[in-house]
């Protein structure tokens, strides 16, 4: 056998050099090296490459990390908290493409599109040499680089629509030299400490999503189990300024327009608009149903994985006058506190007993919510939430405090 | 280099072909007896057992595997996730508590909720395996058909009377073609076993304990709820159909049958909340503005409270009027109709009634009554309706709406609610009063404008029906 197995190997290396030989090394007009493409490369998810440099489309070289030119950045006039990440968000839409512009759902991009988003956070001084210290920050630089002496990305995601219209996602964890990322379909625990310039460090374990997880917040409209969709990029939500940088700061849908990348465009007038919910010049309802919009309805619509729970926080039902459906008074229906005193989701007046924001508002496994990418608390949307649900009842409301 | 294009086939062949060959003289025998069958799938190694790698093979799972986990016990950091996948089985070695041969899955230590928490599903069996110690929910299956859950063990280990948060143990939601069998399903601080917003359903065989609420068929159509042993819970068997679920806001067409309901008087968890605390400790059976419930043959036994409670919206302060539909279009029925209580055998039975039947004036729970209510009455009888009647005249006559509240009325033929030929082992101190049916008459209680009817058997339960086939897990 050992000379079997000898002779095989033997067979493998010439096989190797025949192989070599007839496809790579002959060929007058084959370039001596390979130019990478200028634009970005779109995978089916499928065949997802290992390493994300081979999309072309985040790049890094060690000391910056930055989007291809033929991408175009964004971000959302309110976004997901995922324990203080900070995102880097682009669209790719291939050659000769158009978005179709639709205000119902998401925007409705072409086959072939791509969405990046890379989470990334401060550099920061630790207080564990075995927890990555990351800095806390409340606000979110635009661009397309990133500095990565300034900063240290986690991990990029990217969203496909697929030949066959259906969109896919995978992500893409940052290497130690931080020069690539590489390919991760079955998650990663990355122990972690907040390191914020008020109040103590704070340790907490980030959750890289395994392809599964993707599928609970993604699949909105199959409850959690089906076709995905990308979350963020509705008109509502992209209805605000950008400023791409070179002294050029508009509208990120006029620009896509502008850019030949948008049809069915007529101009912004009666387009619709979530707030930013840090506005505080913003009425406090608009800031609190653009955050549970953004934060909460991904499940919790008429057909996500919330649905079975009959708590609708989408931006069509908060405020409307079926109070019951975005929480006034309702009981849960599939859930027991640990913590006493609570007994409706939201309690006009009273957010020390509405139950909404106790789940926001703790890190207790089977408590908190969104029960996918926090764990730490974000005691600033927290804090709006608790004057939303504290005003409820103020005039001209007609809301009044549930029965005890 | 041209000409070597054309050349690797048949050199490639060659060389093939005298590597393979060459090694006649080293193969002796073949054995030709049959192979054993090889189940297709993964075969998942001790080391896998972590929510990384497990996850990974689910993820990767293509229809007709098998992933079949070891024996252990193996603490994980996160639920296990199981999405779109058609005809899986996933199988452990077990579901008892000794870790030699048992698979026993520790979710003590996770960061997020759930034991195993799946969507999409079709065609997908659970077997032989222990969720311990999940916060949230042991098994998490949403929006899904033709699942199996068989000789499971969903359970909190220590102290569940006061730590407990695992809300439901076994618990399919919004799917279709559910059968749960051979299973135990203890410690959770609301439901054992828990099937919402779900079509065709078989629970049967299993063992159900030290839960709030043991089995619980809620808003749900075509339930067979069968031989199944559910003992120390606050309530035991409870059909309900409440006001907000989106999918379906009735419940009807269930059959609990042949079940042994024992000694469900445990209080309610102190961590409890929400709308199981509705259940008044000491209940055996409890159905809730459902309709065509057929319980028959069960031996229920030691209740403080009562045997049977067939209460409305009403009773539980959860009526709903608003109009709002489900997604069939229907709107919430707050009242019990076509519901029959025959051939159980009742003994031990309120002795010591609980919840808002211990404190009328208590917030929450049954609502507040006006009668003295056990006011020369030694025990609560074995089967009790709230006696609320639909006053639609679809389904009844003579309903009093005058003072807001539904008072009095006679259902017609198929919408009643009865009681009968239940052999009811009476409390000593029964005398005159007979303390088999009791028809509380709740609207004239709460409008203080009638009393209730503790006849031997009320007249308005004193009925047989003949209720529409209920057919389960689709066999």
């Amino acid at each position: 056998m050992q000379l079997i197995r000898n002779f095989k190997l033997g067979v493998s290396a010439a096989l190797c050099t025949l192989i070599l030989a007839a496809c790579g090394g002959s060929g007058d007009d084959a370039p001596a090296t390979p130019v990478a493409p200028a634009t970005p490369v779109v995978f089916p998810i499928s065949e997802a490459p290992a390493k994300l440099s081979a999309w072309n489309a985040v790049r890094s070289d060690g000391g910056t990390l930055s989007h291809n030119v033929a991408v175009v950045p964004y971000d959302l006039s309110s976004s997901l908290f995922t324990d203080y990440a900070l995102k880097m968000r682009a669209i790719y839409v291939p050659v000769g493409k158009q978005i179709t512009y639709t205000t119902t759902g998401t925007l409705d991009f072409p086959v072939g599109t791509a969405l990046y988003k890379t989470f990334y956070y401060p550099k920061a001084t630790g207080t564990d040499p075995k927890l990555v210290p990351v800095g806390k920050s409340t606000t979110n630089p635009q661009g397309s680089t990133i500095d990565l002496a300034k900063y240290r990305p986690i991990e990029t995601r990217i969203i496909v629509r697929e030949a066959n219209g259906k969109w896919a996602g995978t992500t893409y964890v940052w290497d130690a030299d931080l020069k690539d990322a590489s390919l991760n379909t079955s998650g990663k625990y990355v122990e972690m400490e907040l390191i914020s310039t008020t109040g103590a460090p704070e340790p907490f374990t980030y959750v890289v999503p395994n392809a599964q997880t993707c599928q609970k917040c993604h699949a909105t409209e199959t409850g959690g189990g089906g076709e995905v969709l990308p979350i963020g990029p509705k008109v509502r939500n992209m209805n605000k300024d950008y400023n791409y940088g070179g002294g050029v700061k508009k509208n990120q849908i006029t620009n896509l327009n502008d850019l030949k990348l948008l049809s069915g465009f007529t101009g912004l007038a009666g387009a619709p608009s979530n707030v930013d919910w840090m506005d505080s010049a913003k009425p406090i309802g608009d800031r609190a149903r653009a955050y549970l919009d953004v934060n909460c309805a991904h499940c919790h619509n008429g057909k996500g994985n919330a649905s079975q729970s009959g708590l609708k926080l989408t931006y069509e039902d908060i405020g409307s006058a079926a109070t019951s459906l975005w929480g006034v008074c309702k009981k849960p229906l599939a859930y027991s506190l640990t913590a006493p005193g609570y007994r409706y989701d939201v309690n006009p007046g009273s957010p020390q007993t509405s139950i909404l924001l106790y789940r926001l508002n703790t890190t207790l496994t089977g408590d908190i919510m969104p029960v996918v990418g926090r764990q730490t608390i974000h005691t600033e949307g927290t804090a709006m939430l608790a004057d939303w649900i504290r005003q409820l009842t103020s005039p001209p409301s007609s809301l009044t405090e549930c029965a005890p | 280099m041209h000409f070597t294009r054309t050349l690797p086939s048949t050199l490639l062949a060659a060389m093939i072909l005298a590597a393979c060959g060459s090694g006649d003289d080293t193969i002796v025998y073949v054995p030709t007896e049959p192979t054993p069958p090889v189940i297709q799938g993964t075969v998942v190694t001790a080391a896998q057992m972590n929510d990384i790698d497990l996850n990974a093979i689910f993820q990767a799972a293509k229809e007709g595997d098998t992933i079949t986990m070891p024996a252990g016990k193996y603490a994980f950091k996160g639920p296990l996730q199981i999405t779109n996948k058609k005809n899986i089985t996933v199988l452990g070695a077990g579901n008892g508590t000794d870790p030699t041969a048992n698979t026993i899955l520790s979710f003590a230590k996770a960061l997020a909720q759930n034991g195993i928490d799946a969507a999409g599903l079709d065609t997908v069996s659970f077997k032989k395996f222990a969720i311990e110690d999940a916060s949230g929910n042991g098994v998490f299956v949403n929006q899904s058909k033709n699942i199996v859950m068989d000789t499971l063990r969903t359970e909190w280990m220590v102290n569940p009377f006061g730590t407990s948060k695992m809300v439901y143990g076994l618990y399919p939601v919004s799917s279709d073609n559910i059968k749960i069998v051979n299973s135990k399903a203890a410690g959770t601080r609301d439901a054992g076993v828990y099937v919402g917003q779900s079509t065709n359903i078989l629970v049967a065989n299993n063992s159900v304990s030290n839960n709030v609420a043991g089995i619980e068929i809620e808003n749900s159509y075509n339930a067979i709820v069968e031989k199944n042993h559910v003992y120390d819970n606050t309530g035991g068997i409870l059909i309900f159909a409440l006001k907000a679920p989106p999918r379906f806001k009735i419940t009807k067409d269930v059959v609990v049958r042949d079940n042994t309901i024992q000694d469900n008087n445990t209080p309610p968890f102190v961590n409890a909340s929400g709308l199981v605390l509705t259940i008044p400790p000491g209940t055996g059976v409890m159905v809730l503005a459902s309709q065509n419930v057929d319980v028959y043959n069960n031996t229920i036994s030691r209740h403080a409270t009562t045997g049977v409670l067939m209460v409305s919206a009403y009773a539980a302060g959860e009526q709903d009027t608003s109009g709002i539909k489900d997604s069939q279009g229907n709107v919430y029925d707050n009242f019990g109709k076509g519901n029959y209580v025959h051939n159980n055998t009742i003994t031990e039975f309120g002795y010591k009634p609980g919840g808002a039947f211990a404190k009328p004036g208590s917030i929450g729970g049954l609502q507040e009554f006006t009668d003295p209510f056990m006011a020369g009455y030694k025990s609560f009888p074995a089967v009790i309706w709230d006696g609320m009647v639909d006053p639609n005249p679809t389904y009844s006559t003579g309903v009093d709406l005058s003072t807001g509240y539904p008072v009095g009325g006679v259902y017609n033929t198929s919408y009643k609610v009865c009681s009968k030929a239940n052999a009811v082992t009476l409390p000593a101190a029964a005398v005159v009063p007979d303390y088999q049916n009791l028809d509380m008459n709740l609207g004239g209680l709460l409008t203080s404008t009638a009393s209730f009817s503790f006849y031997p058997t009320p007249t308005r339960m004193n009925c047989t029906l003949t209720l529409p086939p209920v057919t389960g897990y689709p066999s």
